[in-house]
């Protein structure tokens, strides 16, 4: 029974489960915590850009998120989705994840499309994957299982989505706290 | 009619769902919503693929999917994109899976 209980301590340890959030309200890091999260980093306190192109040539940013927001129609042989082989180079050099918003599926008209090209793009060049709700109220925030399902949707392998919400998350944020771009990862 | 052999038949798993919002909302219009997301996401094939069945169980707003073994990823992620029942905000969440309904029922309906 104790080695049952310690066996299930570590694996909580391992798979840590980080949520990124739009709004610092406490409301959040309650729910979250309900919903099976270890940890809710309100957004300001990583280096994030959103849709935001330039940001790739930047070592200071931490994740590049929602690029496919990018504006305009799909192209005839490919989908406008904001990344393309050079600028998963450069977010490969600098060390840059790709956050896919949850929070933008839930609205009017979402891109899954677009993430899927991008998935695509981000394995071949072995980019870092981010999966997060980016929720500005609780009605945003979703499981950490049921984004891992949504991230298999768009064609994430098991553990590419298993690592989107835990593992790339933590790397993030020790980058963040290695070159000491932020002062320290304050919980809400 | 003989049985069909039980190699033959489908592999089910069964969703375990809870419905967190702040009145309560009733259960037939859960259902329907539910339908409706999953055949908004998944489409008319996938729906046939996944051989949806919504239980009839409601408990403190949970309840339980049966679904084909291949499409669960799918309904689960399609639960995550209801936003509202009733004209109601909400949040669905799925708390687990299961292959064994009665062990489904017993872990995650019952404990609260």
């Amino acid at each position: 029974m104790f080695r049952k209980e310690k066996f299930k301590s570590l694996l909580f340890i391992i798979n840590s489960m980080i949520d990124i959030v739009v709004s610092d309200k406490k409301s959040l890091l309650e729910f979250g915590r309900r919903l099976g999260y270890s940890n809710v980093i309100y957004y300001k306190e990583l280096n994030i850009a959103f849709n935001d192109i330039k940001a790739f040539e930047s070592k200071k940013i931490d994740i590049i998120a929602s690029l496919e927001r990018s504006s305009g129609n799909d192209f005839m042989h490919y989908r406008n989705s904001g990344l393309n082989q050079v600028f998963c180079k450069l977010a490969k050099k600098n060390n840059i994840a790709v956050g896919f918003n949850f929070s933008d599926i839930l609205k009017d008209k979402p891109n899954i499309g677009r993430m899927m090209q991008n998935v695509k793009l981000c394995r071949k060049y072995k980019v870092n994957m981010v999966l997060a709700s980016f929720a500005s109220n609780v009605y945003e925030m979703r499981n950490p299982k049921d984004l891992m399902s949504f991230g298999k949707c768009i064609g994430m392998t098991d553990k590419e989505a298993k690592d989107a919400v835990s593992v790339n998350m933590e790397e993030v944020i020790r980058k963040g706290q290695n070159n000491g771009k932020i002062e320290g990862i304050r919980k809400l | 009619m003989k049985h069909l052999l039980p190699t033959l038949k489908e592999k089910n798993r069964y969703i375990v769902f809870e419905v967190i919002s702040d009145k309560t909302v009733s259960k037939d219009d859960t259902f329907n919503n539910i339908k409706e997301v999953c055949y908004g996401f998944i489409g008319k094939l996938g729906m046939a693929e996944a051989g949806l069945v919504i239980l009839n169980f409601w408990k403190k707003q949970r309840s339980i999917i049966k679904i084909n073994y291949k499409s669960v990823d799918k309904i689960r992620a399609a639960l995550a994109l209801i936003t509202k029942v009733d004209n109601q905000r909400v949040v669905v969440r799925s708390l687990g899976v299961s292959g064994i309904l009665n062990k489904a029922e017993k872990k995650f309906m019952e404990a609260i």
